[in-house]
């Protein structure tokens, strides 16, 4: 015998219920010599004398009530079914060369050994040979794993999943698994140039490994120890800037935070008061101009309107140091390096996971297959609503 | 001032208990006797003329040679009859008083007034399905009544299926007091009472009850034991409050008017209420 919602068979407790109300009504009343009796009455009344032959079939009866209901809520399931099927090793692999060559020992092994490999796509194309080299799909993510995954048979496989770590895997909260099941993992640290900009003295600015955006003297196409740099720049030489704020504190601050975030990565900034060009990088004002060019990025110190274009940001705020937690907290610079990074794209687009966070999205299912479930749920149905019946007869013949 | 029920059953003595409540309010009230021709032999006075020469005695005469009268205290024709309830539900207590008690005093008392005046008492009891008698009219009925109503025990249960008084068919004027709680009283008893009712005979009921009884204020989970039946039940008294106050209401309402007939008085009496005051108000003929 085993539960589905084993925790639920805490409502057996609820036997006691039916007993406690039996025994309280048991409870002696204080007795009264009483002459005018017939203006009492019983009706809707407890019987509540002695322990009642009649009231235990009736306690039992709502006592084994309770206890079904409960068995009912938790799934009780027979395992007749136990475990004639033998368990089949599977293999899933992720669509993707990477994968598929870095696990290319594991795999082997397993063709050789006869286990089935797959590539977790929606139809589980058996991989075929190691000569075969697989098309990387473009977009492979959680949900089209779990699909994957949901293809095969939960209680008799065992599971061997190979995944690159990447950030995608996290966008559903879990992914389900067959109870045996290994998970093999590969962080692919380098596959992705990264875009970066090239600031004062030919230096290149990007972020790095570890997320931190960096200044450094690497060549383009050439890996750094730890990242790979995309061939060119996305942008290369001045930023031009243009501040426009009524009031003189507000620019000045925002000019301090430019400032600093100049200083720190050494960026070519180009800051403007008055609009001389055509066309801006970075426009940062107090008040949207009417016309907007695409590709600069405005930040705004207003409330957000929406809609607005995605280039608009708006700070929903004055950025003085009166009206603005940001600018008290020295946040300012960081916030616009942060700007800066959106603008440009340079972020890489996925994370490798860390080991726990990648643990903990695999939850092995304890589900059964549908036609388990359903082996004793009809019967325990019947069962209580025959024992409801027979609970309602009593109640209302024998106790009226 | 009135003494209250409790008080007078502390005494433990019901002449004296019925006495203190006729005296009570009998304040001023001359007692004067009157002499005539009756059973109980008073005193011996001279002939006058135009007595009755049959009243000389004669033996007197042969012994003193003096014309002698043989008085005694003038009976008048008033019977009074009083009935007394003993069954089980007169045993209703509330806190001191028991209902019997209190049916007790109030007889004893009556029977102390209705003795001073001279009237003939009676006493009979409801028990055990019948009217029996306990005191007939007679000598020295009064003590009688008082010592028989202090050894009466009320138990039992009163489902009279043919009531009847058995002799209350002379023709005289008489007065039926009658003790009881009415609690249980079908139509047939009221059948008998509209029968029995008339110009010569005038019946008084005191309806005995309990304040709780009228008034139902009890909280809590009581077992209540009938004193007739012994049957118990148990109940949440705030549960069934308004429906035993809407019956109970309705019953008494409906007792009112049944009873609304002539020669009839329906007096309603609640323990806690001083006995002489009930009389009093039975006397003025306030209702």
């Amino acid at each position: 015998m085993e539960f589905v919602e084993p925790y639920l068979l805490w409502g057996t407790l609820a036997v006691a219920i039916p007993v406690v109300i039996h025994f309280w009504h048991q409870k002696q009343g204080k007795p009264l010599p009483w002459a005018a009796t017939q203006w009492l009455t019983e009706k809707d009344q407890q019987q509540s004398r002695g322990l009642r032959i009649d009231n235990i079939p009736l306690l039992l009866v709502r006592c084994l009530l309770l206890l079904i209901l409960a068995l009912l809520v938790s799934q009780l399931l027979l395992n007749k079914s136990d475990q004639t099927e033998a368990i089949k090793t599977v293999h899933l692999v992720q669509p993707s060369a990477f994968v598929t060559d870095n696990f290319r020992f594991e795999l082997d092994e397993a063709t050789r050994k006869g286990e089935a490999v797959y590539l977790a796509n929606n139809v589980l194309t058996p991989l075929a040979s190691k000569s075969d080299q697989t098309a990387t799909t473009a977009s492979f993510d959680a949900l089209q794993l779990q699909t994957a995954i949901n293809e095969l048979p939960a209680e008799t496989t065992n599971l061997h999943l190979y995944l690159q770590n990447s950030e995608s895997l996290a966008d559903i909260p879990a992914i389900t698994v067959p109870q045996r099941f290994q998970l093999h993992s590969v962080v692919d640290s380098a596959s992705q140039p990264r875009p970066y900009l090239v600031v004062k003295d030919g230096r290149k600015l990007f972020v790095n490994q570890r997320g931190k955006l960096t200044v450094s003297n690497t060549t383009p196409g050439v890996a750094t120890p730890d990242v790979k740099l995309q061939s060119a720049p996305v942008h290369e030489g001045t930023v031009h800037v243009l501040t426009q704020y009524a009031s003189a504190p507000e620019r000045q601050t925002v000019r301090a935070g430019l400032q600093a975030l100049m200083d720190v990565y050494s960026l070519d900034l180009v800051i403007e008061e008055k609009p001389t060009r055509q066309s801006y990088d970075w426009v940062l004002t107090d008040k949207l101009p009417a016309r907007l060019t695409p590709k600069t990025r405005y930040i705004v110190s207003a409330m957000e309107q929406v809609p607005h274009p995605a280039n608009v940001i708006y700070t929903n705020e004055r950025l003085t140091p009166q009206t603005s937690d940001r600018v008290v907290n020295g946040q300012l610079p960081e916030w616009l390096g942060q700007q800066l990074v959106q603008q440009y794209k340079l972020a890489p687009e996925s994370q490798p996971l860390t080991k726990r966070v990648l643990a903990n999205l695999f939850v092995p299912s304890t589900k059964r297959s549908a036609h388990q479930q359903a082996s004793m749920q009809p019967f325990l149905l019947l069962l209580f609503a025959a024992l409801l019946l027979a609970e309602r007869w009593l109640a209302l013949t024998k106790n009226a | 001032m009135a003494k209250l029920a409790t008080d007078l059953i502390k005494l433990n003595n019901l002449q004296l208990a019925g006495k203190l409540v006729s005296d009570e309010m009998l304040l001023g009230i001359q007692s004067s006797k009157r002499s005539g021709v009756g059973t109980e032999f008073e005193q011996f006075r001279h002939y006058e003329p135009g007595d009755d020469p049959k009243r000389i005695d004669w033996k007197l005469f042969a012994k003193s040679g003096q014309y002698l009268v043989r008085e005694s205290a003038t009976e008048s024709n008033q019977q009074v009859r009083f009935l007394l309830d003993l069954s089980g539900s007169m045993n209703y207590a509330e806190g001191d008083v028991s209902r019997l008690n209190y049916a007790k005093l109030l007889l004893a008392s009556l029977a102390y007034l209705s003795n001073r005046q001279g009237d003939q008492i009676s006493l009979y009891a409801l028990q055990q399905n019948a009217v029996q008698t306990l005191v007939p009219a007679g000598k020295q009925a009064f003590q009688k009544i008082i010592a028989l109503l202090d050894a009466a025990q009320a138990s039992g249960e009163w489902k009279t299926t043919q009531a009847s008084f058995p002799e209350f068919s002379r023709k005289q004027a008489e007065m039926l007091v009658l003790a009881s709680d009415f609690l249980q009283v079908n139509d047939e008893w009221i059948n008998l009472i509209r029968s029995v009712a008339g110009p010569r005979r005038e019946i008084v009921i005191f309806q005995i009850l309990g304040d709780q009884e009228l008034s139902f204020d009890f909280c809590g989970f009581y077992r209540f034991q009938d004193l007739e039946t012994g049957r118990e039940m148990e109940l949440q008294a705030e549960a069934v409050r308004d429906l035993v106050r809407e019956r109970s209401s309705a019953y008494l309402t409906q007792l009112d008017d049944a009873l609304r007939i002539p020669h009839v008085r329906l007096i309603r009496v609640r323990m806690s209420e001083p006995i002489a005051l009930v009389l009093t108000r039975f006397l003025t003929g306030k209702n």
